[in-house]
């Protein structure tokens, strides 16, 4: 692992104020839909519901997952660039997904009334030589925010704020399956999505 | 499929039906110490308990869901229209199936409470898979299309059933297995659909995975 002196902070800040406006605004349907990302229904841009105001304890909690989706964001930014396809065409993807859920839990956190965490100047990111070798380090943060959410859920006390929370871990599980496929592994590695797969 | 609302809607609606007990209480002669009280105790009953559901009650809704996609895998993987890799494919989430309704089955007993059989034939399969919502049937011959899309909006229905039982379960252990569970069955949706469309970005399409309830 070296320092990676990425100066990523004010794109991710830009990204995330952009796609803030955009989720906020009434132009989300049509940017989102011109974005191509359209989900048929079954996986929204935006959940279905805002939870209850998350207590303090929640905060913490809320505030260290959107830390983990800064690093996750910091390392789909500085890999896509280097990526061979069909694994860049799938990040790009999955780094708009990140900033949605970055955009989500500081929503959730501004709604307590509580400040959200700032993406760092620099990440400590791994830097390998091919394309493989980042699918494979994006794939382990993949499964490191996973275990992370499943670690949160239980301690996370509004029902909805639970469940809200599930909903992001599916679709980094969707992310597992999907960067696994493309580095010639079983997709889906076990029943559980636990974050070791 | 879930009616998706946006945030201002949804917070519009609570506002209303929040200044709505508040009128009733006031008219009532109660104060405001005791409406805000009432209003804490409100937010800290679980939904699931304020209808009356227990875990017990909320996991045997989810096994059944569960009962329902293992009753279809092992239905469909044997159609003769199914390509060899459709067929490989089935047979793979087949067995995470298997594994759901073992590890759910389990918490039941756990809990004290009896195993639900799962549908026993065709006709109570279809039933519930139209009470589900799902269009499809699984009496008669169907196309590879069509049997993967029937077990999409299976797993569409999987996934919005683990959604529901997280946000009502008051042991906060089991909702973390039905987040796991519900993982797995998102990333069952993404495979499903890849086989399907042969698109990437089409099988993981938004950030956000609710299901369909």
């Amino acid at each position: 692992m070296v320092r990676a002196c990425l100066r990523k902070k004010s794109i991710l800040e830009r990204a995330l104020s952009t796609r803030r406006r955009l989720l906020s605004g009434p132009g989300v349907a049509l940017a989102l839909a011109g974005a191509g990302c359209g989900g048929a229904g079954r996986s929204s841009q935006r959940l279905s519901a805002l939870p209850p105001v998350p207590r303090s304890h929640d905060v913490a909690i809320l505030n260290s997952a959107l830390d983990h989706e800064y690093e996750l964001i910091a390392a789909y930014t500085a890999s896509i660039p280097l990526l061979a396809e069909p694994g860049r065409l799938a990040a790009e993807q999955f780094l708009g997904q990140h900033l949605a859920h970055a955009g989500e839990l500081a929503g959730w956190i501004e709604h307590a009334r509580a400040t959200a965490s700032k993406p760092l100047s620099a990440y400590r990111l791994s830097r390998p030589r091919t394309s493989a070798g980042m699918l494979s380090a994006l794939l382990s943060l993949e499964n490191a925010m996973i275990a992370s959410y499943l670690a949160a859920i239980p301690e996370l006390a509004p029902g909805k704020l639970r469940a809200n929370t599930a909903s992001i871990l599916a679709n980094e599980a969707q992310h597992v399956a999907v960067l696994r496929s493309v580095l010639g592994r079983q997709p889906v590695a076990s029943a559980l999505v636990t974050g070791r797969q | 499929m879930r009616t998706l609302s946006s945030q201002s809607e949804s917070g519009d609606r609570d506002e209303v039906g929040g200044a709505r007990t508040r009128r009733g209480l006031i008219a009532g002669g109660l104060g405001a110490s005791t409406t805000f009280a009432l209003a804490t105790l409100w937010q800290a009953v679980p939904p699931a308990l304020a209808r009356g559901e227990t875990d017990a009650e909320l996991i045997a809704k989810a096994l059944g869901v569960q009962q329902l996609e293992l009753f279809a895998y092992g239905r469909l993987r044997a159609s003769s229209e199914l390509s060899p890799d459709a067929v490989a494919l089935l047979a793979q989430l087949h067995a995470l199936e298997v594994e759901h309704v073992a590890a759910l089955a389990a918490q039941l007993v756990r809990l004290g409470s009896a195993v639900p059989a799962g549908p026993g034939d065709l006709g109570a399969a279809d039933v519930a898979l139209a009470r589900h919502g799902v269009s499809g049937r699984l009496a008669g011959k169907r196309s590879q299309h069509e049997c993967v899309k029937l077990l999409i909006d299976l797993e569409s229905v999987a996934e919005g059933a683990c959604y529901a039982a997280i946000a009502d379960l008051a042991d906060p252990e089991l909702g973390a297995l039905a987040a796991e569970m519900m993982g797995s069955e998102a990333q069952q949706w993404t495979l499903l659909d890849q086989l399907q469309h042969h698109d990437v970005v089409q099988s993981v399409p938004g950030p956000f995975v609710e299901g369909s309830t």
